[in-house]
């Protein structure tokens, strides 16, 4: 899954500097910071695993996210999709009861596979951080399945996949064209799904999971310290075991172009980690492109391995037009810094997407939140912004769809 | 036209949100679908670039959405603008007939545009855009943007003296048209669609009694056989059988009530009435044994969404998708529920109604619903 931004087509028009557009950019450069500052705590454990709690009053429920990330156990060819596989079966719980025990209270779990993180998210009502944490506890002592499971949960793997849209395909595209074998998608190849045995994801569990690579997010109407004494307990347990190396950053690669059956194009630019300057004005620069072409798209998933920021356009025939047109880096500078920012806003709106987003951030280092990022995006030079054009016009794996 | 609906908040945005009742016939789907998307573009007083301009702020673009009853229009402005957003309301609704040129646009950007994946499957019909002119979609407009027709609500963080202030200057003197405008004829009947994919879709409908407690009946059946993933629809037919990965059973509208409906999306070469046939002897088995367990799991999840915000709840006012919690929806939906019902939407009052219901009236009216369900198989 990608933080994919759509429909941004009446968003800020940048390429004249209109009167009310720098008024409103000049308000939110003026205004508090931005992303409200509700209590929050952090805790690095001895394990390399990190809690963060953050309190948020007016919150409706508290949701709890484990954040595992993929340091160790990236796709490969011949592992392409099991960890998609093994989010399948660790979701169900040792004894298929996590959705029943949740659900008779209100609560609801969600799961994720991406390139370079897992996320399972937990719900709950607001007092009930410890049916999230026993759930979670249970889902953390490993998958337990059948060869017959496996078998029929490939099956499912495979209706899953042809329900996928346009805008997921052109970014598979554009990853492995970048990238290869390093790009692989994190929906996986049937083919090497079906080969998993349960002992395979138990070894791979066994990986993914360790304490190094687990994040952990309470957020919600919840008391700091407790929460925070709660959180640690929960994570402890868990050992930090050696990994076989890798967290490589992802090679460069040269501009190409390739094809894919999807409906539409896109333009993918590489960039390294999400604090690094040039990733928040390439992410403001393809939202503000984006902005003024039909049907476009911004996909951008922060990982601890750099990857691409994707802009796309399921129909209409504009955006190349829109792109080489530009704007001007010095009078566009404010719009975009805008977009970033309520790109920013919009990943920590609430208690879901805070935890989500945080947990994401602290996976691939425990010292990053959206509050540095917001530094970053409101210190993007006009040089910055210049030189990101410059990349989405020069340097992108460029996917031609029918 | 009656006074908005007022949605306090204390998001820094004002949301407008508009319900227009859309009752038309089958060959004006065309021009209603055309009117859907030329409308939020601009009007007669504002041009696209002033419209980006003005909502930019809050964020979000103009939507405009049709449902299989009502189309929604909707927009936010920061709070500070809320005047100049009553100012862009009035325009929309009094002078947004589209242009030709509009019209045109529009045509050719949706011909373009074509739903895929999960959209493909509830989408339904595709309406003909082909035969439609430019005057049908503007007859149209003037048919449907009347005082009586639509149902507006303000949210987010608005003094109620504004809203009064400036509804009555800007609707106050809006009288409807005198002479009925005659419905649009020459327009093509829809077509079936299709999904686009390697699957096809089976989409299982039965109307509701139109009974009061039909409603909350319905919604709780609909969360029985289909909300969370202890629910009969992911239990039996994705658990147990494989069948699928993704299946919903929702409450969507119809023009005269309300319809049940059960979805799922499948890769096969198995011919459809075979599917349904193997669908319903499943749902049917497992209906009759559902427990109060069952019942109080499906209550407890509804709670959940009503009163906490978690975006699954099986009502589809739109017929493609629950609506979420944004300042956006809640305005839109207490807008949408005047219109259908001309009782105001509360979700206490809802929840109170459906903890009335009985296992054994959802049971009756899930396996009656089942019996009498009609099939629309969504091709490759």
């Amino acid at each position: 899954m990608h933080y994919t931004e759509r429909g941004h087509r009446t968003e800020a028009t940048f390429a004249i500097l209109d009167r009310r557009m720098f008024a409103f950019a000049l308000a939110v450069l003026l205004s508090p910071p931005l992303i409200e500052q509700p209590p929050r705590l952090r805790a690095v454990l001895s394990n390399g695993s990190v809690v963060i709690v953050e309190r948020k009053d007016d919150a409706k429920s508290t949701v709890v996210t484990l954040t595992a990330s993929a340091r160790g156990v990236e796709e490969s060819p011949k592992r392409h999709g099991w960890r998609h596989l093994l989010e399948h079966i660790l979701v169900k719980g040792p004894n298929r009861d996590v959705d029943t025990r949740l659900e008779a209270r209100g609560g609801f779990l969600r799961a994720r596979t991406m390139r370079d993180a897992m996320q399972i998210d937990v719900s709950v009502a607001p007092l009930e951080t410890a049916l999230a944490l026993q759930v979670l506890g249970d889902i953390l002592r490993g998958p337990k399945s059948t060869a017959e499971e496996l078998a029929r949960e490939v099956e499912i793997i495979r209706q899953e996949t042809a329900l996928e849209e346009s805008t997921a395909r052109l970014a598979a595209a554009a990853w492995t064209g970048a990238f290869g074998e390093d790009g692989l998608d994190p929906m996986g190849a049937l083919e090497a799904i079906g080969r998993a045995t349960p002992n395979d994801l138990r070894d791979l569990f066994a990986e993914h999971f360790r304490g190094r690579n687990l994040a952990l997010v309470i957020s919600g109407p919840v008391a700091l310290d407790d929460t925070l004494a709660t959180g640690r307990a929960f994570l402890a347990k868990y050992a930090d075991t050696p990994s076989r190396a890798n967290g490589a950053p992802r090679r460069q690669f040269a501009p190409k172009r390739v094809r894919s059956d999807a409906s539409g194009r896109a333009l993918a630019v590489a960039v390294d980690r999400p604090d690094d300057p040039a990733t928040m004005a390439r992410l403001g620069v393809a939202l503000a492109l984006a902005s003024e072409a039909e049907d476009a798209f911004v996909t951008y998933t922060p990982g601890y391995r750099g990857g691409l920021i994707i802009l796309g356009q399921r129909s209409g025939q504009d955006l190349p037009a829109v792109v080489k047109q530009g704007f001007s880096p010095s009078t566009g500078r404010t719009a975009v810094v805008a977009l970033a920012e309520a790109w920013l806003m919009r990943q920590v709106r609430d208690e879901a997407s805070s935890a989500r987003f945080r947990g994401l951030l602290a996976s691939i280092d425990p010292s990053l939140d959206p509050e540095r990022l917001l530094v970053r995006i409101r210190s993007l030079r006009t040089e910055d912004v210049a030189a990101a054009l410059e990349a989405y016009r020069s340097n992108v794996v460029e996917v031609e769809g029918r | 036209m009656l006074p908005p609906i007022l949605v306090p908040s204390s998001e820094p945005v004002v949301a407008f949100e508009v319900a227009v009742r859309t009752d038309v016939a089958p060959r004006e789907e065309g021009a209603l679908a055309l009117l859907a998307e030329a409308l939020p573009r601009e009007t007669s007083d504002f041009s696209a670039k002033q419209i980006r301009i003005i909502v930019s702020g809050s964020g979000e673009a103009v939507r405009s959405r049709v449902g299989p009853d009502a189309l929604r229009l909707g927009f936010r402005v920061p709070a500070p603008d809320a005047s100049l957003g009553f100012s862009l309301l009035s325009s929309y609704l009094r002078r947004g007939m589209p242009t030709p040129a509009q019209v045109e646009a529009a045509r050719a950007r949706l011909s373009a545009r074509s739903p895929e994946g999960w959209a493909a499957v509830l989408r339904g019909s595709v309406p003909d855009l082909n035969r439609v002119k430019a005057e049908d979609v503007q007859r149209l407009y003037r048919r449907l943007f009347q005082p009586s027709n639509l149902t507006v609500a303000v949210g987010g963080t608005v003094s109620p003296a504004l809203v009064q202030r400036e509804w009555q200057r800007r609707f106050d003197d809006w009288q409807p048209e005198l002479r009925p405008v005659p419905p649009v004829l020459g327009g093509g009947l829809p077509q079936p669609g299709r999904t686009g994919g390697d699957f096809i879709g089976l989409v299982l409908s039965a109307s509701l009694p139109t009974a009061d407690d039909s409603v909350p009946t319905g919604l709780l059946s609909a969360a029985l056989l289909g909300l969370g993933k202890s629910s009969t629809l992911f239990q039996v037919l994705r658990e147990r059988e494989g069948w699928s990965y993704r299946q919903e059973a929702f409450l969507a509208p119809t023009l005269s009530g309300w319809a049940l409906h059960l979805a799922l999306a499948r890769v096969t070469d198995e011919e459809g009435v075979q599917l349904k046939e193997r669908v319903l002897a499943a749902l049917t088995d497992a209906v009759g044994r559902w427990t109060e367990d069952d019942r109080s799991r499906a209550l407890a999840m509804l709670e959940a969404c009503l009163k906490r915000d978690l975006r699954l709840l099986p009502l589809y006012p739109l017929g493609s998708e629950p609506l979420g919690h944004g300042i956006g929806d809640r305005t839109f939906i207490r807008a949408y529920w005047r219109m259908k019902t001309g009782a105001a939407w509360n979700e206490d009052t809802m929840l109170e109604r459906l903890r009335g219901v009985t296992l054994e009236q959802a049971k009756k009216m899930t396996l009656d619903r089942l019996d009498a369900a009609s099939l629309r198989v969504v091709p490759r």
